[in-house]
């Protein structure tokens, strides 16, 4: 009876204890303002802030590259009009803040409730990490996209 | 003696008298290690608990309620393998213990890990089905796998077993809350809060702010979420100047007013209730 499965330990050991998660609202600034890039890193991380398992990690790579593949082929089909740098940020905020309502707010929402429910609630802040990614990764995202569909 | 007055004393949440009444007693009784132990998790002081279950198990290392404690400790320190491999220790000696078998499936539950932590509680309701910890525990994995319906039907299941259960009105309230039913959330918010103020005070306060009566046009963010309803107001500044350029100028100083007012109101409010 206490052999089975359903009694393994199935939470990783890595023998350290993990900084505090980081808000989802929060992740939503990042995702809009960046993009999809900058938001899928953040959540990724947060994933393993969280505790998350492999399972939901893949899920998130997954649903950030399909909104990345979204919003490169947004920026290759759809016209850029006379100001090319703001339809390819209105693309990137677009697909940011659909990949983080439909899939990234999803995916670590169970989580984050049960460990608000155990009645832990204090986060991590997120303006550093945040305003990085998404000053940074979010140039990088949107160049690499305008250069690609340039080819 | 001093055994029972500390067990009194701590059912009606008076740890540091349940402290005092246990100065004298015998340091061989594994009992008096728990309940110190258990004054301490009620002061949320960790590191001290820690050390009192430990001596605890030192005498008695076959104990599962002292287990069950170390393992809550150290999930509130952070570690939450360390937490497990506690909670497993505790199941091993006591498998049937339906109350472990739902600390257990929290735990999994807050590593998202929800397919396992119902699995276990569907154990725990085969060893005790009518346990408050059990029925607390499913309602709360509905509500946090987004079943709404599911959870509602498990929390009222929970206040049919006992009307007085805080953690049911409370769940009752965010349910309410969620599906809109804001006179239903203040009325269970509040009743949780009467039954166990230091647990529930503070969640039935940001409660009463969230559903006042000044908050009412704030409703449609509060039940569709505040990403829908920017994204509706987003792609009505982009449309409507397409469409029909009058409208658009009203809608966008509209508009303007509103996301000033979901700003300025809640703070207010919350001033206000002070």
């Amino acid at each position: 009876m206490s052999n089975d499965d359903l009694l393994q330990p199935t939470i990783a050991t890595d023998g350290r204890v993990r900084p505090k998660p980081w808000r989802i609202q929060s992740q939503f600034y990042v995702c809009f303002f960046g993009g999809p890039i900058p938001g899928t890193l953040i959540a990724f991380l947060n994933a393993k802030r969280l505790h998350l398992g492999a399972g939901a990690r893949r899920n998130i790579v997954l649903a950030g590259l399909a909104a990345t593949v979204a919003f490169a082929l947004l920026v290759y089909f759809a016209p850029l009009g006379e100001r090319p740098g703001r339809t390819v940020r209105t693309w990137a905020h677009l697909t940011g803040a659909l990949l983080w309502w439909l899939a990234l707010s999803r995916i670590q929402r169970p989580a984050d409730l049960m460990r608000n429910a155990a009645g832990d609630a204090e986060y991590a802040s997120l303006w550093g990490p945040g305003l990085a990614s998404s000053l940074l990764l979010g140039a990088i995202q949107n160049l690499g996209v305008w250069a690609l569909t340039r080819l | 003696m001093s055994i029972e007055r500390a067990i009194a004393l701590l059912q009606i949440q008076r740890p540091q008298e349940a402290l005092t009444a246990l100065t004298g007693s015998d340091p061989e009784d594994w009992r008096t290690w728990y309940l110190r132990a258990m004054a301490m998790a009620s002061l949320e002081q960790w590191k001290e608990t820690e050390r009192l279950v430990r001596n605890g198990l030192a005498i008695a290392p076959m104990e599962d309620e002292l287990l069950s404690l170390l393992s809550t400790c150290r999930a509130e320190q952070g570690d939450l393998a360390g937490a497990e491999a506690a909670i497993l220790d505790a199941l091993r000696i006591d498998a049937s213990n339906a109350q472990h078998l739902s600390q257990y499936a929290l735990l999994v539950g807050r590593v998202g890990q929800l397919d396992k932590a119902e699995a276990l509680l569907a154990r725990a309701s085969e060893e005790d089905a009518g346990d408050g910890t059990v029925l607390r525990a499913r309602a709360l994995l509905e509500y946090a796998r987004g079943n709404g319906k599911l959870a509602e039907l498990r929390t009222r299941e929970l206040l049919s077993l006992n009307p007085e259960d805080p953690y049911g009105h409370h769940l009752t309230a965010r349910l309410a809350e969620d599906r809109g039913s804001l006179f239903a959330a203040r009325r269970h918010a509040v009743d949780a809060a009467h039954l166990d103020a230091e647990g529930f005070g503070g969640s039935a306060r940001e409660t009463l702010v969230r559903t006042h009566w000044l908050l009412w046009p704030l409703w449609p963010v509060q039940r569709f979420g505040a990403v829908p309803i920017w994204l509706f107001g987003v792609a009505m500044l982009f449309l409507l100047p397409r469409i029909h350029r009058p409208t658009a100028f009203w809608f966008t100083w509209i508009w303007l007013g509103y996301v000033i007012y979901s700003w300025v109101a809640p703070p207010l409010v919350r001033r206000l209730m002070r």
